[in-house]
């Protein structure tokens, strides 16, 4: 490892890294790069993966069901179960897509939303269950059908309702 | 524009994620790369016994994780001993405000990359930490890797450290590779 010495007057100190990754990696010549392309083999084995992915689908709104659950039953004054309902939702904001569910990710980033600029004592209680409840029924009887009409005006109606909510009641920060 | 196709059998990465369907998906794709070498942790404590077990080239975190999230761990990352300090960390977010990639990136991450995660993506940004590696940067209250992606050897004006500057990051990230760098790596592998 080596500093550079010329800016250590600076203020700050850079360092050189003391492992060169280049020299763990080699460029492909172009036979192997015709027989081998990295990004399609990646591509390829998603796909061969995709079969697991409407369980997948499942298993996360039912993670997000019971974490919703249990803040009904105890009450949402909780941080820890209010950042167990957050994160179910982020998961499934984030692995939607790749999953086959867009819609489902824009539910769970309007839920996502709501929960990141709504103060704990103002969050709506039954705003939250109907995206729960949104998630849970697009997952189990739309499947990947997302062009479904019905679905698509949930979506837009949700975050409709939970744009003016959090206008109104927010934090005033902008995303 | 190409990328480069890299032989990446002889790296060794690490996947730190809670959610066993995520670490899934990054390990399909880090595995179809042509790693060889993958190890997974499902949170931050467990990312650190990896850490020292296997001594990965490159970690994959995820951003929001119970207890120790990714903010946390990457900061016990950069202030661990050495080699383990200057390990490119890939933080992977389904947050897309600006200000959280932002706050990603000043906890002394390598790169940010937004979900949904595309294999495109992430292999850009894996090929980005081991081509473009970074030199670090020490401060009184920092540690990690120079923000500044492309240096100018001639520059001589003044350090404009603490202005805010377009250092090439986004909400998604690096778009392609430099050219430069191309021409490098063909260089020196043409030469062994």
């Amino acid at each position: 490892m080596s500093s550079d010495p010329t800016k250590q007057n600076a203020g700050y100190e850079l360092v050189k890294p003391p492992r060169d990754l280049r020299a763990k990696v080699r460029v492909m010549s172009e036979r192997e790069a015709a027989r081998f392309d990295p990004i399609k083999s990646a591509e390829a084995a998603l796909e061969r993966l995709s079969h697991d992915f409407d369980d997948w689908m499942a298993s996360e709104a039912q993670t997000l069901s019971q974490a919703w659950a249990d803040i009904q039953e105890n009450g949402i004054g909780d941080t820890e179960r209010r950042e167990t309902l957050f994160r179910a939702a982020h998961d499934i904001k984030g692995q939607a897509s790749t999953f086959g569910y867009p819609r489902v990710g824009a539910v769970a980033g309007s839920l996502c939303h709501l929960m990141e600029h709504v103060a704990a004592d103002k969050l709506p209680l039954k705003l939250i269950a109907q995206h729960v409840e949104a998630i849970r029924a697009m997952v189990a009887e739309t499947g990947q059908q997302e062009e479904n009409a019905t679905a698509k005006a949930l979506v837009d109606r949700i975050a409709d309702v939970t744009n003016d909510y959090v206008s109104r009641h927010g934090d005033g920060e902008e995303e | 524009m190409q990328l480069p196709h890299l032989d990446l059998g002889g790296i060794r990465v690490l996947i730190v994620d809670d959610n066993t369907n995520m670490r899934r998906i990054l390990r399909t794709m880090v595995a179809g790369f042509g790693v060889k070498s993958i190890y997974e942790a499902e949170d931050g404590a467990d990312a650190l016994e990896e850490i020292s077990r296997n001594d990965p080239d490159l970690i994959i975190i995820d951003w929001l994780m119970p207890l120790v999230d990714g903010s946390e761990l990457t900061r016990r990352i950069r202030t661990s001993h050495a080699p383990a300090c200057f390990v490119p960390i890939i933080a992977v977010t389904a947050h897309t405000q600006k200000r959280r990639v932002m706050q990603a990136r000043d906890s002394g991450v390598t790169e940010v990359m937004c979900k949904p995660v595309s294999a495109r993506a992430l292999y850009l940004r894996i090929a980005n930490c081991i081509l473009n590696q970074r030199d670090f940067v020490r401060t009184k209250g920092f540690f990690g890797p120079d923000r500044r992606r492309f240096q100018n050897p001639s520059f001589s004006g003044d350090e404009r450290r603490g202005q805010p500057v377009d250092d090439g990051y986004t909400l998604d990230g690096p778009t392609e590779l430099p050219q430069s760098h191309f021409s490098r790596v063909g260089r020196e592998s043409a030469t062994g």
